[in-house]
């Protein structure tokens, strides 16, 4: 137990250092960047004096090894510089938008695990039935999909034809919530959050429930599932305890990519439903050539994936008893 | 009267080729205490058969035929809920497999506990004190209880599947080659564990292999099984000194013998037919030194030849000729396949 601990630590540490790596690369990308990285702040009209001056606030006027570890020392105390556009620093720019990021990302994830995993059971039971190649062509053709068309056309239906769920944004016009758990117990953001996150998990959801559909054929093969039904341990006992618990473990690592998968998936599908969200922020930065608050966000990006691959770790070495953290090194 | 009776069983499998007929009308009975081996080599319907015995088949097998008595109960027309009352508390098994036959995400205990409590009406504290005692019976640390199956050697996973197999003191074992995966000193001393246990507690036992001197050690009957039929059955004795059919004497021959050391193993060649369309006649004809014209085409009944000793073969005369014979090799060498 004694070890477990150290080797989580190990892990973080392993975590910092790939963050690390990330955080220069962005650096030396933004820096490598054709043009001024102030050629959006600046205006033409502003004289070589006033543009010195400028270079001068924003530190670009110090050798490239200075910035960076300049960049890096604002880094470590969670400063982010400041944004051209916004004209507020990147750190609060992000932090507005992030919590509607991690909750449509959180939803669709939940919504299309959920169902992904049963479905997959569902489906490797009934192999060779009707309902299996059914299915698996309803699943093929939303893993195919392309998410900004399914948005589009949930959006002409649901929203445009029928009027059920509004169009876009994350609240009704004019609403203005206080707090983060205001907007979590109001039923309007739920309604707001329908389709976006909709979208979201009908794209999410071929990986897991074609991965825990083949797993789980591959396990019912296994000598313990036929042992336990050999032990009358009826049906669903069979089908849960004994296959699906084991087909799950991959698919554990998988929701780790799954969370790349949905991060990527926001930049589409933030735009198509106007939800304010790190994905739009980001399209933002860049059609404005905000180069830090682009920086920020890929930053933040990385950093939540590489978080959920820590997690995704961690979590499998409690799932199954044969993978020990140690021996994974 | 028999514990259990098979009379006739078939199971099919629906393949993409056509039906496979992998086990093809076999009998047999099992009285109280009493053991019976089921050899033959490998696909010849020996599992299958076990399968079909406690109806956990694969998905494309179906049973056309057949009867399997246990206690007066037909086994083939129960519902699964019967079946499930059955399996364990009458009927269990000891799998081919022991290596994968545990859950690898859940202890040992969590097995032990789960079959006890669901199906044995055990409470908590009596089915972990009767599996601390299944475990030191098989020679096996009841501590080990706690480990996950990865953790044990394969001859420990070996003796803990069988203390899994007596968790409900059933009256009929299954073992499906239990130690074919072992190496041979161990192999030893499971069969030997497996023996006594079975004199101990009054067990009948139905033993699959394709070893027939394991069967020597361990059963009171053998069935020889050949491509989805039984060829020869008879006590052991019977069988291992009198052999009647040339498949059992060419097992023999392909098995060291201990009263002749220094003999020759000798194989027979060729595999078993396809059983999508076995040939017409005896199964064995193809690959058999002795078959003559009509065995190719007309299937020989298994026939009562003395005793307590049946034999699907023409030969019924001159077996003491047939069996000098097939103890040379040339005699195996003759046939072309």
């Amino acid at each position: 137990m004694q070890n477990k601990w150290k080797v989580i630590a190990e892990r973080f540490g392993q975590m910092l250092i790939t963050l690390w790596i990330i955080a220069t690369i962005l650096f030396f990308i933004f820096r490598l960047m054709p043009g001024n990285p102030l050629v959006a702040y600046i205006d033409p009209t502003f004289t070589e004096e006033q543009q010195q001056a400028l270079m001068q606030q924003f530190g670009l006027d110090k050798p490239l090894h200075v910035q960076y570890f300049v960049f890096l020392k604002n880094l470590v105390q969670g400063e982010l510089g400041d944004s051209f556009f916004f004209r507020d620093s990147v750190t609060n720019v992000i932090a507005k938008v992030l919590p509607n990021t991690l909750y449509l990302m959180i939803f669709a994830l939940i919504i299309a695990y959920t169902i992904g995993i049963l479905g997959g059971i569902l489906l490797a039971w009934h192999r060779g039935e009707k309902i299996e190649t059914l299915g698996i062509i309803l699943t093929l053709f939303t893993r195919a999909a392309p998410q900004f068309w399914v948005g589009m056309i949930l959006l002409a239906v649901f929203s445009f034809q029928f009027n059920i769920f509004p169009s876009g944004g994350a609240s009704a016009a004019g609403q203005v919530f206080n707090s983060e758990f205001d907007k979590l117990t109001s039923i309007s953001f739920y309604y707001h959050l329908f389709l976006p996150a909709l979208t979201l998990s009908i794209y999410l959801l071929g990986l897991p429930l074609l991965l825990m559909r083949s797993n789980m054929l591959d396990i019912m093969n296994e000598a313990y599932v036929d042992m336990a039904k050999m032990r009358g341990l009826g049906k669903f006992r069979v089908m849960f305890k004994y296959a699906a618990r084991n087909a799950f473990l991959p698919v554990v690592t998988a929701m780790a990519v799954g969370v790349g998968y949905a991060m990527g998936g926001n930049v589409i599908i933030e735009t198509v439903f106007s939800w304010p969200g790190l994905g739009r922020l980001l399209v933002k930065a860049v059609s404005t050539s905000d180069y830090p608050l682009a920086q920020g966000a890929f930053i933040l990006i990385a950093a939540v994936m590489v978080f959920m691959n820590f997690m995704a770790d961690i979590i499998y070495s409690l799932l199954d008893p044969r993978v020990t953290l140690e021996s994974r090194r | 009267m028999a514990l259990l009776s098979v009379n006739d069983l078939k199971v099919f499998y629906e393949t993409k080729k056509g039906v496979s007929r992998a086990v093809d009308g076999i009998s047999f009975n099992l009285k109280e205490g009493e053991s019976i081996g089921l050899v033959g080599e490998s696909g010849c319907g020996k599992s299958t058969t076990v399968k079909g015995i406690v109806r956990v088949m694969d998905k494309n097998a179906f049973s056309p035929g057949g009867e399997v008595k246990f206690s007066n109960k037909d086994i083939l027309k129960l519902t699964e809920d019967e079946l499930n009352q059955l399996r364990w508390r009458d009927i269990a098994m000891i799998p081919q497999a022991a290596m994968d036959s545990l859950n690898p995400v859940y202890t040992v205990k969590n097995q032990f506990l789960e079959v006890m409590l669901l199906k044995g009406g055990l409470s908590k504290n009596e089915a972990l004190n009767k599996a601390e005692n299944l475990f030191k019976l098989v020679g096996l640390n009841p501590q080990m209880l706690n480990y996950y199956s990865h953790q044990f050697s394969g001859g420990m996973k070996q003796r803990a599947v069988i203390a899994l197999a007596l968790a409900l003191d059933p009256k009929i074992i299954i073992a499906d080659e239990p130690v074919t995966a072992l190496d041979v000193i161990v192999q030893h001393q499971i069969l030997k564990e497996i023996k006594d246990l079975r004199k101990r507690l009054g067990l009948a036992m139905i033993m699959i292999t394709h070893d027939i001197s394991v069967v020597a050690q361990t059963c009171d009957n053998i069935a020889v099984m050949y491509a989805g039929k039984i060829v020869e059955k008879g006590s052991s004795i019977q069988i291992l000194k009198n052999a009647f059919h040339p498949y059992t004497m060419g097992l023999e021959n392909a098995f060291p013998n201990l009263n002749e050391p220094e003999k020759e193993l000798i194989s027979i060649e060729g595999a078993p037919p396809s059983l999508i369309n076995p040939p017409a006649g005896c199964r064995f004809a193809p690959r058999c030194p002795f078959a003559e014209e009509i065995c190719f085409k007309e299937e020989p009944d298994l026939e009562e030849l003395e005793l307590g000793h049946f034999s699907a073969c023409i030969y019924h005369n001159n077996l003491d000729q047939l069996r000098s014979k097939a103890k040379e090799v040339e005699t195996w060498q003759k046939i072309n396949i």
